[in-house]
């Protein structure tokens, strides 16, 4: 038996897109509009986050990372209430100067502009705490960053981060167990339930049209929030639809909804951008307990324009840390023997968008794919910043330096750098390459042949149907996303408000 | 006797197992990543993975316990630690079949998340483990009281 349901507006998936819109839209219900916010994962609270790596991997999608068809990549995202944001860092990021209006200027989105965007970031940033942390915050992995790029005489730059009363405990990726990370999970979605917004979490869209979407409600895990709604098949009616359900899974819901839809923009699903990273390690005579502290504070773009990437702190648990390192056997344990004295960090490729690029989808029940292939520009950045981090931790003191690009286990010295990480180490399934950073896939845009949605995320044709998220990036923001997505959403929620 | 694998079956149990020697392998008294338990952690992780995933881990499994006869006359399982590992970096390093590459990743990356993701190797890497006054490990203390 399908349950029917009928709302106003449906929003799908309840990340930093779809979370933000909920709460734009909620001071409506209060006249009367229902709104409801549908979450494929389940609604885990901060009382859920046990802080092991082996349960928490649980969060993600696919339980870890989505590999590209070819290997060579692995997407992570989230797929709980909060989505992403729940698992994020809470690195904080305007959307670099220029970026804005070269979109509104390249893609012919006249509706948009960087003055509107750049308006919204500083309350954005006000309501989720986002701020410039104090010194308290710099732990030695962060310290020893930020001397070697100072000694190198590169600059080293800090982040602002969107935590209050945060312990510090280092847990952020693993879900915020004391819910001081101001995601969605923590600020906009209860706002937006308080106002009256119907969240429906376990909740999985399949497919959409321009009256409503159809959805499979399962069983909520025990201990979380269960619907009110049978579980089972649902049809869900609104006048509205907004799809945000994050750039894996945004144009696959619209690639299985073509034959309701009719035709899509030949632009649908691709053009996915991913901001392709890699850890790499020093190995310091002291104690550096990383783990300890909050994990990101500073970067360089030293190599930004020139090499096209950014060099982040980062520090991850165990598993992680050890999934990064190259060989087998008895290198391995041995380095993680050391895993208390260990630097890590991220680099961080500003990879441009490209045509083959895409989200795709695959067998009966249309499960998304990603065929992405590394650029060459990509891959001699990835080789570049390895090298580069390497000099930042030798800088510093470390007394070897591990990269997962390199034809052996570690190197001791700066002259080792560029002889051991050669391009020709990066070969695909050898080297996974991650992303945090999905982007694209229904980009904005005028033209409905090389752009899936307009300036205010309407799908070309049906402007019922809204996508508010990162696949709605025409390129990637070069820095980390999610404030952007969310002053992007904003927008989306202005726009239905006026329009409903 | 544990649980029954959920991924693993008896052969694919005997070939995980002697990769996960090689990934990280026994050291002294300490145990390595063929423990009873970074096994099972690990089984329990493949059987949640996507089926696709699932499907090529258990082909690669296979591959990898009879391709060794070509080279050695031997099944995977049954060589000795040394050459265990030369065949995996040989398989790790090959510059033709991205897809061996891969299945290599894919379960080595398995066998560090049983051995590294389990509390077994906390001490000795100098990690002190989950935050046990966080509200999860609070509340269930309270629901014991
Ligand atoms: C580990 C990690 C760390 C990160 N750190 C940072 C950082 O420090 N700073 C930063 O700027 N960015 C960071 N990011 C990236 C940032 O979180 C994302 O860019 C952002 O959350 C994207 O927002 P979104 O709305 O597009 O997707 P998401 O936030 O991923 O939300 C999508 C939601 O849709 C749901 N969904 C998917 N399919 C369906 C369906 N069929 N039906 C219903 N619901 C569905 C998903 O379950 C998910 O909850 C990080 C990401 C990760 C994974």
């Amino acid at each position: 038996m399908i349950t029917t349901l009928e709302y106003d507006v449906v929003i799908v998936g309840s990340g930093a897109g779809g979370g933000t819109i909920a709460a734009r839209l909620s001071p409506l219900c209060e006249s009367g509009a229902r709104i409801a916010l549908l979450e494929a994962g389940p609604h885990y609270t901060r009382e859920h986050f046990n802080t092991r790596e082996r349960d928490m991997i649980g969060l993600f999608i696919d339980r870890g990372a989505m590999p590209s068809n070819n290997y060579e990549i692995a997407v992570s995202a989230a797929s709980c209430v909060g989505g992403s944001t729940a698992v994020y860092t809470g690195v904080t990021f305007r959307a670099p100067d220029g970026l804005i209006d070269g979109w509104a200027r390249d893609f012919g989105l006249d509706e948009l502009s960087g003055a509107d965007i750049e308006a919204r970031f500083p309350r954005l940033e006000g309501e989720i705490d986002a701020h410039f942390p104090g010194d308290e915050y710099e732990n030695a992995n962060n310290r020893l960053f930020r001397e070697g790029c100072e000694s190198l005489g590169w600059p080293v730059k800090q982040f602002r981060v969107n935590v209050a009363r945060c312990e510090r405990c280092g847990f952020c990726n693993l879900g915020c167990p004391y819910g001081a990370k101001r995601g969605t999970l923590e600020v906009q979605v209860p706002r937006a339930v308080e106002r009256g917004v119907e969240l429906i979490p376990n909740c999985r869209v399949h497919t959409i049209d321009d009256d409503g979407v159809n959805a499979v409600l399962g069983d909520a895990p025990e201990g979380t929030m269960a619907s009110r709604h049978p579980t089972g098949p649902l049809r869900i009616e609104a006048k509205r639809i907004v799809i945000a359900a994050g750039t894996l899974n945004s144009s696959a819901i619209l690639m299985r909804s073509r034959s309701r839809l009719g035709d899509l923009s030949p632009a649908l699903g691709r053009y996915l951008t991913l901001h392709p990273a890699l850890t790499s390690f020093g190995r310091m005579p002291e104690p550096v307990r990383g783990f300890d502290g909050f994990p990101k504070l500073h970067y360089t773009d030293r190599f930004s324009e020139s090499h096209h990437y950014y060099i982040e702190t980062a520090f991850y648990f165990p598993f992680v840390t050890a999934k990064s390192l190259p060989g087998f056997g008895s290198d391995i344990r041995r380095f993680m023997g050391s895993y208390d004295h260990l630097t890590c960090a991220l680099t961080l490729v500003h990879d441009e968008p490209e045509h083959h690029n895409r989200m795709t989808i695959a067998g009966p029940e249309g499960r998304p794919e990603i065929d992405y292939r590394l650029s060459q520009r990509s891959r001699d950045a990835i080789v570049h910043a390895q090298q580069s981090t390497g000099r930042i931790f030798f800088e510093a003191g470390a007394e070897e330096y591990v990269s997962p690009v390199s034809n052996r286990f570690s190197m001791t010295s700066p002259a080792d750098l560029e002889p051991v990480i050669t391009v020709g180490d990066l070969q695909s399934g050898r080297v996974v390459v991650s992303s945090a950073h999905p982007m694209g896939g229904c980009r904005m845009g005028s033209d409905p042949d090389t752009s899936v949605t307009n300036a205010w995320g309407e799908l070309h044709g049906h402007p019922a149907v809204v996508v508010g998220d990162a696949s709605v990036f025409p390129t990637s923001t070069k820095v980390n996303p999610y404030l952007t997505v969310m002053a992007l959403a904003e927008r989306c929620a202005e726009r239905i408000a006026a329009g409903l | 006797m544990g649980e029954p694998y959920r991924f693993l079956d008896a052969g694919g149990a005997a070939t995980f197992r002697a990769l996960a020697a090689c990934v990280v392998p026994p050291q002294g008294e300490a145990p390595g990543a063929a423990h009873d338990a970074c096994v099972a952690l690990a089984d329990r992780s493949l059987s949640e993975r996507p089926e696709r995933d699932q499907r090529l881990l258990r082909i690669f499994l296979r591959a990898l316990e009879w391709l060794p006869l070509l080279r050695y006359g031997r099944r995977f399982s049954r060589l000795d630690l040394a050459r265990r590992t030369a065949f995996l970096t040989l398989l790790e390093r090959n510059r033709s079949v991205g897809k061996l590459r891969a299945g290599v990743f894919g379960l080595k990356t398995y066998a560090l998340l049983g051995y590294y993701g389990s509390d077994l190797s906390f001490a000795e890497i100098g990690y002190p483990g989950p935050r046990l006054d966080a509200p999860y490990y609070q509340l269930r203390r309270k629901g014991e009281a």
